[in-house]
């Protein structure tokens, strides 16, 4: 294409002083992945495709169907049946000719995602369920990038900007900061299940289109540390903050070995786990076979003697499940969260096992001790 | 004392309504045992809890006139 016409393709958005040339040019040559060419994925592909940025991968393994229509806009009725990727990249195409699309027709999996994020600058999240929603949050950890979340539910959207690197080499908060472990199989209904309004994923989907927009280029703001939230019902915006922490960061995956090893379809089918009653903890202490597991920081107060234990920090848990043995596990902490998330993680990792946590942590059990002695 | 509690996606379909207005409740520690037993789908339920404007992760104290949101993941794209 000869540089009068892309001169003209983008003259709209580079008199925008804060774009310019220089943002114009930052746009083309960089690499954005969309995860989800679906509802979220079609305005956030339209519109990255539009603004000219250079190279934009499509991961889908999906085809179209006539169910999509009413939200996917990027497909037509001809497109049923297609793979979504081929087709988005075909549209695309026509759309801008002066750009690469690079489609991926698969799902992406612990086996995969490495490779493929690895060689792109910014990564978007448009999928729809939550073993994808986690893996491609702990890859982008794992490697660095930048992640633009959105996610959909009935008439409710939700939008937020994962993992960026702050001045003094930080990163700002990311999905397990959120929502530290996914929710048990079955407990959020998906798009399928429970419906979903077309427009929605459409407003949600070109905000992502927008913040990755924002990121590449220096303009404004990236909703960094903060999720904000859509109510199509009462045109209700929301935004609350939410910060980085250390627990959620002992349920990171550290390497790529670790990382090819976790188990993401599972998670949202581990075993329930089951806060157990400090009276409930009481009768358990007497059984045999049962190990406990205090998964706060070495050195933490009150320290414990009453009962013999393992003690095992959270952040170390993945790498100690060896050490871990008996068929009923319960871990506890000082208020029972901790504790909890552990419990997921032994759910996962001994399917077959009974793992509870101490509900209220050694605070809850002390008070109900002290009630009782009263 | 008054608190105003939003809940948010599915968390609304549980509890019947987008609302609760509660008395009493002074903390966020008790506010879920309230919710949780008033509503026991609750507690199998994932969710964060908004004070303001602020997600919170340790019992935090509330005040009159304070307006908290529950908040669901979503899933779909």
């Amino acid at each position: 294409m000869n540089t009068k016409a892309l001169g003209e393709r983008y003259h709209r958005q580079v008199i925008l002083k804060e774009l310019g040339e220089l943002g114009q040019q930052k746009l083309l040559s960089s690499k954005v992945l969309v995860i989800g060419a679906g509802g979220l994925g079609s305005p956030v592909l339209q519109y990255l495709a539009a603004a000219g940025v250079g190279t934009i991968g499509i991961v889908d393994g999906d085809v179209v169907a006539l169910s999509n229509l009413h939200r996917q806009v990027l497909y037509d009725t001809a497109d049923i049946g297609l793979f979504k990727a081929e087709r988005a990249a075909a549209r695309l195409q026509q759309m801008n000719p002066g750009i690469a699309i690079i489609p991926y027709v698969l799902r992406l999996t612990n086996n995969n995602a490495l490779d493929i994020l690895e060689t792109y600058d910014v990564i978007v999240d448009a999928s729809d369920n939550f073993p994808t929603r986690y893996l491609v949050n702990d890859a982008c950890l794992l490697l660095n990038k930048t992640l633009v979340y959105g996610a959909v539910s009935k008439f409710e959207g939700q939008l937020a900007v994962f993992n960026v690197l702050g001045n003094s080499g930080e990163r700002t908060a990311n999905y397990r900061d959120l929502f530290p472990v996914p929710p048990k199989k079955g407990e959020i209904a998906n798009c399928a299940e429970v419906g979903v309004m077309g427009v929605l994923p459409g407003i949600i989907g070109t905000l992502q289109a927008g913040e990755v927009i924002k990121l590449i280029t220096g303009i404004g703001k990236p909703l960094v540390n903060q999720l904000q939230t859509f109510d199509f019902k009462t045109n209700a915006w929301f935004t609350v903050a939410f910060y980085p922490s250390l627990e959620t960061a002992a349920l990171q995956t550290t390497d790529r070995a670790t990382f090819i090893n976790a188990v993401y379809e599972q998670v949202c089918t581990a075993a329930e786990c089951i806060e157990i009653t400090p009276a409930d903890f009481n009768k358990l202490l007497s059984e045999n076979n049962i190990t406990i597991v205090d998964v706060r920081e070495i050195g933490e107060q009150p320290g414990l003697n009453s009962f013999e234990h393992l003690q095992i920090p959270l952040r170390q848990l993945q790498e100690c499940l060896d050490t871990i043995i008996g068929e009923t596990i319960i871990t506890l902490c000082q208020t029972g969260k901790r504790s909890r998330h552990a419990a997921l993680i032994l759910a996962g990792a001994f399917p077959s096992k009974k793992i509870y946590s101490l509900a209220g942590g050694l605070s809850g059990y002390q008070q109900s001790f002290q009630k009782e002695q009263k | 004392m008054k608190i105003k509690v939003n809940l948010l996606g599915q968390l609304a379909d549980i509890a019947g309504r987008s609302t609760l207005e509660l008395e009493g409740i002074t903390d966020t520690e008790t506010l879920q045992e309230k919710i949780h037993a008033d509503f026991p789908a609750l507690l199998t339920s994932t969710y964060r809890i908004a004070v303001g404007n602020t997600i919170v992760t340790e019992n935090t104290p509330l005040q009159n006139g304070t307006v908290i949101s529950l908040l669901p993941p979503f899933s779909g794209g």
